[in-house]
């Protein structure tokens, strides 16, 4: 089975009957969708269960699927809209503010803020990783989901603003937001940009 | 090209999207403007930061996507799993022991159902059977797919997962498959509106399915995970003959602390519809019930007034994937 074919052509193909053109779009999104469930909530356990409800979703609404959207921004709005309808449960169960809590249940950046070793210690990977997930936690839900579409799932702007259901501009005002507020966060935790360079030790 | 215009086009030539002519525009103004060029610099310095942070690694879970695709697409119909089946063909919970207190043949079983459902509320599937049939497709940028996401806040709660990108309105509201003859020719308008109508529903619902299982009708199955901290300490469905549950109920600890049982009775399309939350908390001894219409939406809570019991601690779909997923340690 070719693998250059696109994902609305495998879909078409799985609508056909063709179970394997289904695990190859699997494969191709699984993963990427993973990591967006887990950075937008925060929360591992939870994105797993909204990562299998989502391809859960995807396979039974296939028959009605048509090709006119892309087979990703019907993806991610599936996964973007169950994780957000959790959150805006969360959030009104706990008055809290910060929907993705931390491992300790304190925001994240703050419990990492506190004693956080400098730029050397910092640029190592076992500590770099906390590190920048907490720079995207810190980020409001909005701005985080931009980004994360955007830098890790690949999904044009466009496609964001029909994922969020917001228009370009506001999607990428939020993008704007969502750099310079990682930008801060990373440097406050000394894994800026400029903590790096003034720290030399590159890798 | 101003700065104002310029700083909007940064994002878009930082991720490719800029056109070539666009691009040489901006790249003329980038080399007589230094502000510009800093604000460039800014946003790679930080993606090259964040791009550190590599994927994660895959959660397990993929064997039972590729069995329901599989039973997907053999059948045609891919709305009709049987979880049951899948779970063993996964091999995930083939191992765990399963008390099923009472066989049913499958015949008897389906006509059974068959009748039931005929006496149900009828689920949203009405609205789907009066769709009218999808337009051709046409231009691969068509307006239906905004359309529809626009259209989404209105529809809240629940119905999270939007419809295929072609649906229109009323189809995109029914991920409830067609039922089988017999309740799809039912008029959603026959539905008891509003909370009042919820209730009856759902206290119709609970009746009906505890009569069957007194008449044996469904399969009582248990199941006792191994013990872990954050775990289920006691699972319980009532399956049907292909696997499909009707109730789950779980034992375990609960999202405000202590312990809760959530109950989940659902309706024919695999939709939880009340489930009760009896649990023992910090501040004593509770029970919730809560209502799902035919489309998944929470329409009530009882007693009112409480913040909503958050929907990642229920089951609302699928109680038989639930009840033989995977025990989960850990909070």
């Amino acid at each position: 089975m070719p693998t250059d074919a696109t994902d609305e052509q495998l879909m078409l193909r799985f609508q056909g009957g063709e179970a394997g053109a289904f695990e190859l779009l699997l494969r191709r999104h699984r993963g990427p969708a993973f990591s967006f469930l887990v950075r937008l909530t925060g929360d591992r356990p939870r994105a797993e269960d909204l990562l299998q409800e989502t391809w859960l979703r995807v396979v039974a609404a296939a028959p009605r699927w048509e090709p006119r959207a892309r087979f990703r921004t019907w993806l991610y709005t599936v996964a973007r809209n169950l994780a957000a309808d959790e959150a805006r449960r969360r959030a009104l169960r706990r008055a809290d503010p910060l929907d993705a809590p931390g491992p300790g249940g304190a925001s994240p950046a703050e419990a990492l803020a506190d004693g956080a070793p400098g730029p050397d210690l910092a640029a190592d990977g076992a500590l770099l990783r906390p590190r920048l997930e907490a720079a995207l936690a810190a980020l409001p839900e909005e701005q985080r989901e931009v980004f994360l579409l955007r830098e890790y799932a690949g999904v044009p702007f466009a496609e964001i603003a029909e994922i969020t259901g917001v228009p370009a501009p506001t999607v990428k005002s939020r993008m704007r937001y969502a750099l310079e507020g990682l930008r801060r966060t990373l440097e406050g935790l000394g894994v800026g940009p400029g903590a790096r360079a003034a720290g030399g030790t590159g890798t | 090209m101003n700065h104002e215009t310029a700083r909007e086009l940064l994002l878009d030539r930082s991720y490719g999207e800029l056109p070539p002519e666009r691009a040489r525009e901006l790249e003329a103004h980038l080399a007589s403007c230094s502000g510009c060029r800093a604000d460039a610099e800014r946003i790679e310095a930080t993606r090259a930061a964040m791009r550190r942070l590599g994927p994660e690694p895959e959660p397990g879970g993929e064997g039972i996507l590729l069995a329901a695709a599989r039973e997907a697409a053999g059948k045609g119909r891919p709305r009709r799993f049987s979880w049951l089946g899948l779970s063993l063909a996964a091999g995930a919970a083939a191992t765990v022991a399963v008390a099923i207190v009472s066989m049913w043949p499958p015949r008897e079983a389906e006509r059974a159902e068959e009748e039931w459902a005929a006496r149900l509320p009828p689920p949203a599937a009405g609205a789907f059977r009066a769709a009218p049939p999808a337009p051709a497709p046409a231009a691969p940028e068509a307006k239906a797919a905004p359309a529809v996401l626009a259209a989404r806040p209105a529809a809240k709660a629940l119905a999270a997962a939007p419809p295929p990108p072609a649906g229109e309105a009323a189809k995109a509201e029914a991920p409830g498959e067609p039922k089988e003859a017999g309740t799809a020719t039912v008029e959603r308008a026959a539905a008891p509106a509003g909370l009042a109508g919820a209730e009856q529903s759902g206290e119709a619902l609970v009746r009906e399915l505890r009569a069957r299982r007194e008449a044996g009708e469904l399969n009582e199955a248990r199941r006792h995970p191994d013990p872990c901290p954050g775990g289920d300490t006691e699972r319980l469905a009532w399956l049907d003959g292909w696997g499909k549950a009707h109730r789950f109920a779980r034992t375990g600890p609960a999202p405000g602390g202590g312990t809760a049982t959530r109950d989940h009775y659902y309706d024919d399309a695999g939709r939880a519809r009340v489930v009760i939350v009896d649990g023992d908390g910090p501040s004593g001894h509770y029970r919730r019930r809560i209502l799902f219409d035919a489309r998944g939406r929470r329409i009530g809570e009882d007693p009112p007034g409480l913040p909503p019991w958050p929907a990642s601690d229920l089951a609302l779909r699928d109680g038989a994937a639930a009840f033989w997923a995977p025990q989960r340690c850990g909070e």
